[in-house]
């Protein structure tokens, strides 16, 4: 029962290959919520290493490895992110056991049966997920209760999966502790992307940034340019300020952060912030 | 230069001595709508034509993410490298003002100092 796992801590939501968010949490523990545009499910965490694994793709319930498949057969899904404390991974342990839904026991079948190794289709509708809601949904031989989280719908899945290189010891926890816990903490930022060639790698916050990506490429090649005229040094930044709010562009090691925020954030924050990520200058050059 | 708005005299009325004594201010320009200088003050080294160049294309870039943001209209591009930064703020008629400063310069006040030229920009000459 997904609604009986401990609510743990929320860190954040992304958009990202599962399998990505996995390489870079070897230090995690907790349970990431997966919504992709055929259903929902999670994948229970351990060290950087999937516990449990459920995905609800309409009448369909897929178990353990199954589910764990149909996951990472995505090339981008939404997720959410619960760390978990030693007590609340114990709990969740045992409701995962409990529901079947452990990633190495044998093999389940599918309760009603399509195999998980289809290729997703773009974008997702209300009927796709489960029951248009969040919440308990009763399936054959028992019932699975998903997390409720942000609808995402229509956000695009057919990104390509792309090798993203970043400093060795930079996890999904360190991750957050940079962005989410010093950049959205900051009043008035709003969104975090990481993004790099036309595409958003992740996406953190309450603003769908994924299509401002390609806008966001073309003020940096257009910023690009004005070295070709002078002698500017390393690019640090580009900020966008209109009535609205702030855009921020920078570079993230290779690649870069859209940051979008209100009229009132504290810019020398940002910059700040921007400065102490470790190597981003060395390495994010452009 | 010889646009048409300057042909109609409408040129904003920018006092780039003013702006160029800033602290941190090493050049200043006022770059009309076609991309080309108007006026520019400071850093003979660099060349004021190619950089008016480049910047348009910036704020152009800019003003299609400020579209699509639902804003029509920039309050300011700040670009900074490790060696140099640029302020740019939209002024009247489709001109705009271009500062190139230290990066240590404090940006906070040559912006607020930019935003008073910007208001006494748009009475046109």
């Amino acid at each position: 029962m997904m609604e009986s796992f401990p609510p743990g801590t929320f860190i954040g939501e992304m958009q990202a290959p599962f399998k990505w968010i996995l390489i870079h949490a070897a230090r995690f523990q907790g349970i990431i919520r997966v919504n992709a545009s055929d259903g929902e499910g999670y994948v229970m965490v351990r060290k950087g290493e999937p516990m449990g694994c459920m995905f609800q793709r309409k009448d369909d319930l897929l178990k353990g490895k199954k589910a764990y498949s149909h996951i990472t057969s995505y090339p981008v899904v939404n997720l959410s992110i619960l760390r978990y404390s030693g007590e609340e991974m114990e709990s969740a342990a045992r409701l995962v056991q409990s529901e079947g839904t452990e990633y190495h026991l044998a093999e389940p079948a599918a309760i009603s049966g399509q195999p998980a190794d289809h290729v997703p289709t773009q974008g997702g509708s209300g009927k796709e997920k489960i029951n248009g809601q969040a919440g308990a949904t009763a399936v054959k031989g028992g019932s699975v209760k998903i997390p409720a989280r942000k609808s995402r719908e229509g956000s695009p899945q057919t990104v390509e999966e792309k090798a993203v290189v970043l400093p060795s010891g930079l996890d999904t926890e360190n991750l957050a502790h940079l962005l989410l816990g010093r950049m959205l903490r900051l009043p008035g930022v709003q969104a975090v992307s990481i993004f790099g060639r036309g595409s958003s790698v992740l996406s953190i916050g309450d603003v769908e940034l994924d299509s401002l990506v390609i806008l966001a490429e073309d003020m940096l090649e257009a910023a690009k340019e004005i070295s070709s005229v002078m002698r500017t040094g390393q690019f640090v930044h580009l900020t966008l300020q209109i009535p609205a709010g702030k855009v921020i562009i920078a570079p993230y090691f290779n690649e870069y952060l859209c940051i979008l925020t209100s009229p009132e954030v504290n810019l020398g924050q940002i910059r700040k912030i921007l400065k102490d990520i470790p190597s981003a200058s060395d390495a994010g050059g452009m | 230069m010889s646009t048409g708005r300057e042909a109609s005299g409408r040129k904003p009325n920018v006092d780039l001595k003013r702006i160029f004594s800033l602290d941190g201010v090493r050049m200043s320009l006022v770059i009309d709508p076609e991309g080309e200088v108007e006026e520019e003050m400071g850093a003979e080294n660099i060349d004021g034509d190619q950089l008016a160049a480049v910047v348009s294309f910036v704020m152009a870039e800019s003003r299609a993410m400020a579209t699509r943001l639902g804003d029509d209209q920039i309050s300011m591009v700040f670009v900074e490298f490790r060696d140099i930064a640029l302020l740019s703020l939209p002024l009247d008629e489709g001109y705009f003002l271009l500062l190139l400063t230290d990066p240590s310069a404090n940006v906070g006040q040559i912006s607020y100092e930019l935003k008073k030229s910007q208001e006494s920009a748009g009475a046109m000459q």
